[in-house]
């Protein structure tokens, strides 16, 4: 192997708004070879990442990033890719529209002496490219959009390759990715790499990180745990054992409830992810003041079942009961009339209306409660908005302010008023704390538990294991292969929903 | 290979082609007049203006921009024209300000929606108000008529057919070797298509949306000279009617999508062409001409559904 050094970024720091993202991590890459990068949610991935391809800038003063052996400051993404630094994002940035060729050679085209394109050229190059890279054939022709998704890798890849790239980085190829096409897409790195080029790949597949990579770094927490050559003795158990490390915090106090009766319950469920791929055989029921907590990977899902049960989302097969009758939802406003509330992972897009006050967002779907004869009472509105807002701790002066000018986590609890302004009595949350801070996360958690004293059903649909196992009363793992469960809380840890999470079968290699 | 590409280009029209095609067997078993040979000329005589400025309009569209102020322009340029043909100005030198001026309006718009990033709706809006403004307050609302006899006809004589078909064929073969041929063409598309992929690939955005608003002020001059021809007259209220819209009905019927990232001329031609046979159609059956609108509106509705429709089957 050539064991030339590429890449060296030493003494990383970050920090956003007082939270030290990155503690001063140090990751080297050399030239042909492919690094791991492995841990947890939020134990700082992606902000690395981010700072190698210019998005982010570390902190000043400490830290240094060396590449072909000199220091190098990156000043934006444009700077990194003249660099060979080759982000490959989870969304891809091709242009549907346009054909493979187009897009490979987008901003580069051959053109002749008159200023035309070279189109047969270009074609030729597309051809070979794709032939190096894999062995299938994709007709440089197509429309991009009408090619399965991991073509359209191999095109991000080819385009990436003709600009130059010289490091690959790859966040969670394969999350979508058949048997047969990450097996593709492992020989494209194979090739990528024994033409000295070299692959970060980011991945929450430890059998897959443990196969294709040569080495393997682990953050934690904002910090470079160790780097692990693979082979004998690393294992999974290994992985996991530095990703978690020893101390379990109680990040999320429980609140205790005596459940009541079973009031929704999801019969043999199936429905198809956003990726196409099949999720079926999903049973769970809730019960009034019981918490169930859906965790599992990003992309096994877990939004997906939450839009299917509201019926954005068609099912396959299986049956919804709320209280025992069977229900048949065609769309949210048939779920909320019937009292269901949701809170969307997407706050932003989904959840706030960003322009309008909090008020106006905390009642937007109850506004029949605020008003007369259709017309909205504004002194009503105040007094229902503002009392539950106080029972949460939301300000006073927030109530006139944007949304969007509200911080994460009050943006949160603002979407969560709503839900209780309208009564709901069942009430999904999707990643509820994704996106605000460690105070507020503790905040919303507890809200959620609050809300289970009020007899609510509650369903939790979360990639944090850490807050699944902190408020649920009951716990599922999705998996890929399917859905684990039920989990009392007391009854499993931590590492074992870990276990669960990445797969329990043997490792492979 | 070529004849690969012209089956793509038929499949991809299908819908269009056969509307065209039941528009034409509909009013030829109509009136036996309608496929005339006179009429058929008549037909493409009428839909020169419109096409010329669809022209320029496949280009805005496919960047996902609209150009709403192409009839202003197409009005004022024909003003500025005629009152430099008026003072005896030289017929070329009167084209080539006038070019300058409406390619000057037309990149000023395409600057002002790249550099504040605006919505080309907007500013083409208002873009439409000022220009039409001028024109009014430049021609004190008056028309401005007869020209040299030279001028009106190189571009609305006869040469065996109307010149301003040739024109228009030729230009048609232009813009479709800009769409396909050149560099201009794809960074066109890729802007409506993903504009940050765009930018990443290190495109110019900003250059090349001021080179396509640039282009549609220009088409917009080519329509104004040969209205101006055509009536031997300017008009300050040239263009306001159903031309505007039209131009950019034709390139939306025939498959451009105003989402952004397609552009098909040869789909803008054949929505100038069922415009047009349309429009000749219900005259050659005598209906009323106001009628004429009514269906205009109701294809371009038809097509818009279309096409939302064969985008939901893509996804």
């Amino acid at each position: 192997m050539n064991q030339e050094m590429l890449l060296q970024m030493n003494n990383i720091r970050k920090t956003f708004g007082g939270i030290h993202a990155l503690k001063g991590v140090n990751l080297d890459l050399n030239s042909g070879e492919t690094l791991g990068l492995i841990g947890e949610n939020g134990a700082g991935k992606s902000t690395l990442m981010r700072i190698l391809c210019g998005i982010e800038k570390p902190d000043s003063g400490a830290g240094e990033i060396r590449f072909e052996n000199q220091e190098i400051k990156i000043a934006n993404p444009r700077h990194a890719q003249e660099l060979g630094i080759a982000m490959i994002p989870q969304e891809l940035v091709l242009v549907p529209q346009m054909t493979v060729v187009e897009n490979i050679f987008l901003g580069r085209e051959t053109v002749n002496r008159a200023r035309f394109l070279e189109k047969r050229e270009m074609i030729e190059t597309t051809e070979k490219i794709m032939r190096d890279l894999q062995s299938e054939y994709i007709d440089p022709e197509a429309e991009v959009g009408n090619i399965p998704k991991a073509d359209q890798q191999v095109v991000a890849i080819g385009r990436r390759l003709l600009q130059g790239g010289k490091i690959f980085i790859m966040d969670e190829p394969t999350a979508a990715f058949t048997e047969k096409e990450t097996k593709n897409l492992f020989n494209i790195i194979r090739k990528l790499c024994s033409s000295g080029r070299s692959v970060i790949f980011i991945s929450h597949r430890l059998e897959e990180v443990l196969e294709i990579c040569d080495r393997i770094s682990i953050l934690r927490d904002g910090k470079m745990i160790t780097t692990l050559l693979t082979g004998k003795g690393v294992d999974k158990s290994t992985l996991i054992y530095h990703m978690v490390g020893s101390e379990i915090k109680e990040e999320f106090p429980k609140i205790e409830v005596e459940r009541g009766r079973e009031l929704f319950k999801a019969e043999n469920i199936a429905f198809h992810t956003n990726q196409g791929k099949l999720v079926k055989n999903i049973n769970f029921s809730i019960h009034q003041g019981e918490v169930v907590g859906i965790t599992g990977l990003v992309g096994v899902g877990k939004t997906e079942l939450g839009q299917a049960i509201l019926g954005l989302r068609h099912i396959f097969e299986g049956t919804f009961y709320l209280d025992d009758s069977e229900i048949h939802l065609n769309n949210p406003i048939e779920a909320a009339k019937i009292g269901f509330g949701y809170v969307s992972e997407d706050r932003r897009g989904e959840g706030l209306v960003s322009d309008l006050p909090s008020l106006h967002n905390m009642t937007i779907n109850s506004l029949k409660k605020i008003s007369r004869n259709g017309v909205i009472l504004p002194k009503k509105e105040r007094e229902l908005g503002g009392s539950v807002a106080l029972r949460l701790a939301i300000k006073k002066e927030y109530l006139d302010m944007e949304a969007q000018q509200l911080s994460g986590g009050n943006q949160q609890k603002v979407v969560i008023v709503r839900q209780i302004i309208r009564d709901a009595t069942i009430i999904i949350f999707d990643e509820p704390t994704k996106g605000i801070d460690v105070a507020a996360k503790r905040e919303v958690a507890h809200l959620i538990g609050e809300l289970s004293k009020e007899r609510k059903a509650i369903l939790l649909l979360s990639s944090e294991p850490r807050e699944v196992l902190g408020i649920s009363d009951t716990i599922f793992v999705l998996t890929k292969d399917g859905m684990e469960g039920p989990f009392s809380r007391d009854n499993i840890d931590y590492e074992q929903l870990m276990a669960i999470e990445f797969g329990k079968g043997p490792t492979e290699q | 290979m070529k004849g690969n590409s012209i089956t793509k280009v038929l499949k991809t029209h299908m819908g269009v082609l056969i509307t065209l095609l039941a528009l034409w067997v509909f009013f030829s078993i109509a009136s036996p007049w309608f496929s005339s040979v006179y009429n058929v000329l008549n037909i493409l005589n009428h839909m020169t203006i419109t096409l010329i400025l669809s022209l320029g309009m496949v280009f805005v569209i496919a960047s996902g921009g609209i150009d709403l102020s192409v009839g202003s322009i197409l009005g004022f340029t024909g003003i500025v024209m005629a009152m430099l043909l008026k003072a005896n100005v030289p017929i070329i030198l009167t084209v080539l300000i006038g070019f300058a001026v409406g390619g000057g309006i037309g990149a000023l718009t395409g600057l002002i929606i790249s550099k504040f990033r605006l919505q080309p709706f907007i500013v083409t809006l208002g873009m439409l108000s000022i220009v039409r403004g001028l024109a009014l307050v430049l021609s004190r609302g008056l028309p401005i008529l007869g020209f040299p006899p030279q001028f009106t006809r190189f571009f609305a004589g006869t040469v065996g057919i109307p010149t301003n078909i040739y024109i228009m064929g030729f230009l048609v073969i232009l813009v479709t070797i800009i769409a396909n041929r050149t560099k201009f063409g794809i960074y066109a598309r890729c802007i409506g298509g993903s504009e940050k992929s765009a930018i990443l690939c290190g495109i110019n955005t900003t250059k090349i949306k001021i080179l396509i608003y640039m282009m549609q002020g220009l088409f917009a001059v080519v329509a104004s000279l040969i209205f101006m021809s055509m009536m031997d007259a300017a008009e300050p209220l040239a263009g306001l009617q159903t031309e505007w819209l039209e131009a950019i009905a034709a390139p939306i019927i025939g498959g451009n999508s105003l989402s952004g990232g397609v552009l098909t001329v040869f789909g803008a031609v054949i929505g100038a062409l069922i415009l047009s046979t349309i429009r000749s159609g219900v005259n050659v059956l005598g209906v009323q001409a106001f009628a004429q609108q009514l269906f205009i509106g109701l294809i371009i509705i038809i097509s818009v559904i279309v096409d939302s429709l064969r985008q939901r089957k893509k996804r």
